[in-house]
């Protein structure tokens, strides 16, 4: 394992000089919305808390970690070093450019699903990172650091209601940011609103339940219904929604090793279908095994990316 | 703090309950289990009241492997919040971890 | 001679740790009891097994073969050498529908198995209240019983051959795949609920059963334990087995009012029926009429979905859980423990023996809450005492014994599926004393000289 306050420092320090775990901008990750029409003003702000756009890029990050994993103590300080030379362009150097394409397409998904469905608008100087790594990491200070920053921005817009794209972006702007700060904002997660047509999708897919939707936020059945709307076939393992096992995913800056075995028990469990995902990281994370997974927004529109 | 997370982990009654359900316990060793990383944190606060440190590297790994997936948290028949616990912990070895592990 | 150094090199440095938090980890169990090891090793095969047991035999180091560590008697608790902790030897091996076994290392949990089974449709009908977090191992050592065992027995009946490493190292098949079996003495009994002081476990065949294709579910309320036995004889004379027939004494149920919506004060009985589907009519209805006869109140559930709708189930499975939110209510932060007896007596001898236990804790001072599985005769009184508090502890020992003394007056038995390990060694001296049967613990030391001369296996344990 790497040594954790390491990691952490380095998150926190990246998080608060630059509102983002890698220390890069947003400007320079935050890049679906130019090529969609989106609309500026209306009732739920999008609000995609920069997971989808970050994960490519921490993934090329973990594949790097691993060769540390297993190296003594004493390489720390050399690590450290790396580290930094690990910066944002290295990394943009390293990062296959179909997964960001994948992200970006993805979120364009899913705010497509939702133009169809609610009054959702987008302002990309209002998206930011939600923090939660360092949460997860027992870093509330920073975490309490940055919430207020996040807050203050989207106070400041008159900002009311938020729509989200992932699970960990809703836990943390629906039950944290509350218990962090003065946030009171309603907070949805995407798959909540959205109000699917049939599609035309072949084949057999289980859903992976992400553990903050299946446990946290218990969502689950709702992700079903709106599944069902779809007429897309699927199933579930014994283990899921409340009883769903994770991904591996929260512990792969820390130890890569044990991220990926985690996630061939999950991908047993799951078997050969191919998998729905609802979060980047399980996504990023399965795929690590090779697992045929693809995320839900994808299959809830058609080919062309667009809800009909 | 550490009274807070003590009042909670004190419950524990070792019944194992919580083990199966965890991802990381393939690693066999009881410090990656909910019901080791809630010991551990109890080993961990009964020596500091002593005045005592706990030097160990098994400590620390089994804290920070925990996913905080929350799968074990139903299953505990005492009511322990496992993964808010280990959570709560992995703060106060954030800032002490090298010396726990050297 | 370095013992890591030698122990790493036959199972491989992984698998061996010295670190202080896993040496403590593993030193304790469910009835916080902690002793202490110099080492805990893993290992990932019978060999490996087998290599450690021949070291240890030739250089006298005593060895603590372990599971889960939730047994309640203090039987997985070392003392000084190492612990063999079995957890990575967890492979389900084989299922065979057609011969009626799965062979499982003795490592793999209970409840894995029985979700390997239930796919199939098939059960094995061992439950112990431990079943999230029991071993193979572990349940064949403590000769674990469970809420079925009415009908079903307790492990001991399950077991149809053992793969053992004895304690000079040597790999045994015991026993066989197959259901009658006279291989001379039954070795794979004496195994059973030996607690392992007489060799390893490594490897099980254990006998599997079709599952039931519905259950039908009663619980009645009862002015008394006397009026509860009475519906369970009335049950016995409609030649009804079931499956499930567990007791909850009336401190209980008030105790755990919130968890389950109820009516009626006072003793409660859970019956559950296997029987098939299209029968669950007529049972429900026969079931109904008998518990009415004496009961407050009578709820009836045809299937076992309609069972966990109403959740009838729900003040049984809450009964640790509810011992252990009491107890901790009563104490707060300061180390306690909730100690869970575990007489049997027969079925007839019950209400008297609720109303004599009753009476017992009243006398120290604790209260106690009762269940049971009466359709063996099986009781749990539970009580719960302070670490720290010698004189409570000592009140609380006394409370076991005088406990233990009334199954013997009313023919029962000290133990029916926890096992002896050490907190109840006295108790055995005291029952094989009342059955003026002194000798047979003799024979028991015996035997345990000629499976372990050097006396290295969990020593201190049982006898």
């Amino acid at each position: 394992m790497i040594d954790p306050s390491l990691i952490v420092d380095l998150l926190s320090k990246n998080v608060l000089e630059t509102g983002n775990p890698l220390g890069v901008s947003n400007e320079k990750i935050n890049n679906w919305w130019k090529e969609t029409k989106i609309k500026s003003r209306g009732e739920w702000l999008f609000f995609t808390g920069m997971l989808y756009q970050l994960t490519p890029y921490i993934e090329s990050l973990v594949s790097y970690l691993e060769k540390f994993e297993n190296s003594k103590i004493q390489s720390i300080l050399k690590f450290a070093r790396y580290f930094r030379f690990l910066a944002f362009p290295t990394l943009k150097l390293v990062t296959p450019k179909r997964s960001v394409e994948e992200s970006n397409e993805i979120l364009k998904n899913i705010y497509s699903l939702l133009d169809s469905s609610v009054e959702v608008f987008y302002i990309p100087e209002l998206d930011t990172y939600n923090g939660i790594l360092l949460y997860d990491y027992g870093d509330d200070e920073s975490f309490a650091t940055h919430a207020k920053f996040v807050v203050k921005k989207l106070k400041e817009a008159n900002i009311k209601k938020i729509v989200t794209a992932d699970p960990h972006t809703t836990y943390a702007l629906k039950v944290l940011y509350p218990k962090f700060t003065d946030a009171d904002f309603e907070v949805r997660s995407y798959l909540e609103l959205i109000n699917p047509k049939k599609v035309s999708k072949n084949g057999e897919f289980v859903i992976h339940d992400p553990c903050y939707y299946g446990r946290y936020l218990e969502i689950s059945d709702l992700v079903r219904e709106k599944l069902k709307k779809t007429g897309i076939n699927y199933k579930d393992v014994r283990y899921s929604k409340k009883l769903t096992n994770c991904c591996g995913g929260p512990i792969e800056a820390l130890t890569p090793k044990i991220s990926k075995a985690v996630a061939e028990l999950r991908a047993k469990e799951l078997g050969n279908s191919k998998i729905l995902t609802m979060c980047p990281i399980c996504l990023a994370n399965l795929r690590r095994v090779n697992v045929d997974a693809i995320d839900i927004s994808l299959v809830l529109c058609n080919e062309s990316g667009r809800a009909e | 703090m550490v009274v807070d997370l003590l009042k909670n982990i004190s419950k524990c009654s070792f019944c194992g309950f919580c083990e199966i359900s965890c991802p990381t316990r393939f690693l066999a060793k009881r410090n990656y289990t909910p019901r080791g990383r809630i010991n551990s944190i109890i080993v961990f606060v009964d020596l500091e009241a002593k005045g005592e440190s706990l030097k160990s590297e098994e400590m620390l790994k089994g804290i920070f492997t925990c996913l905080g997936c929350g799968a074990c948290k139903i299953h505990c028949p005492a009511g322990v919040d496992i993964p808010e616990a280990v959570r709560s912990f992995k703060a106060k070895l954030n800032k002490n971890s090298r010396k726990v592990i050297e | 001679m370095d013992i890591v150094q030698e122990i790493s090199r036959i199972v491989g440095k992984e698998n061996v740790s010295k670190d202080p938090v896993v040496l403590q980890l593993h030193s304790m169990d469910a009835i916080k009891k902690s002793g202490k090891t110099n080492l805990v090793v893993f290992p990932e095969n019978t060999e490996q097994v087998s290599k450690i047991m021949k070291f240890c035999y030739e250089n006298e180091i005593k060895v603590y073969p372990q599971g889960s560590s939730t047994e309640l008697s203090g039987s997985s608790i070392p003392e000084d050498g190492l612990v063999l902790n079995l957890s990575k030897m967890n492979k389900i091996e084989d299922i065979s529908i057609l011969d009626g076994y799965v062979i499982t290392q003795a490592g793999a949990k209970l409840l894995e198995i029985e979700e390997k089974l239930n796919d199939l449709g098939f059960t094995f009908p061992i439950d112990p209240g431990s079943l999230r977090a029991a071993t193979v191992g572990g349940a064949i050592n403590t000769g674990a019983g469970g809420m079925k065992g009415a009908k079903y027995g307790t492990i001991v009946d399950w077991v149809l051959g053992l793969e053992i490493v004895t304690a000079d190292g040597r790999i045994l098949n015991i026993g066989s795949k197959t259901l009658k079996c006279r291989q001379g003495y039954y070795l794979t009994k004496l195994i059973v609920g030996s607690e392992g002081t007489l060799a390893i476990v490594t490897r099980a065949i254990l006998k599997i059963v079709p599952m039931p294709e519905n259950m039908v579910y009663g619980v009645g309320i009862f002015r008394s334990p006397e009026d509860a036995m009475e519906a369970v004889l009335e049950i016995k004379k409609a030649k009804i087995l079931p499956a499930v027939l567990e007791f909850l004494d009336s401190d209980l149920v008030k105790a755990g009012r919130d968890i389950v919506q109820l009516k009626e004060e006072g003793d409660m009985l859970l019956v559950g029926i296997e029987c098939n589907f299209e029968a669950r009519d007529r049972i429900a209805e026969n079931l109904k009429e008998i518990l009415r006869k004496n009961a407050l109140d009578v709820e009836v559930a045809k299937t076992t979905k309609e069972a966990e709708e109403r959740n009838l189930l729900g003040l049984r499975r809450a009964f640790y859980p509810l011992a252990l939110k009491l107890a901790s209510q009563d104490f707060g932060n300061k180390k306690h423990l909730v100690l869970i007896e575990d007489i049997a007596v027969p079925v007839s001898k019950l209400p008297r023996v609720v109303k004599d236990i009753k009476a017992c804790a009243a006398k120290y001072g604790f209260r106690v809450l009762i269940a049971g599985h009466v359709g063996d005769g099986n009781l749990h009184p539970t009580i719960w005492t302070l670490l720290d508090d010698s004189e409570m502890m000592e009140r609380a020992e006394k409370f076991y014994m005088d406990v233990m003394k009334i199954a013997l007056e009313n023919e029962g038995t000290i133990s029916a599926e926890h096992g002896i390990g050490v907190m109840k060694k006295k108790g055995l001296e005291m029952e094989m004393s009342y059955r003026k049967s002194e000798y047979a613990l003799e024979l028991m030391r015996k035997i345990k000289s000629i499976f372990d001369p050097k006396n290295i296996l969990n020593p201190g344990k049982v006898i």
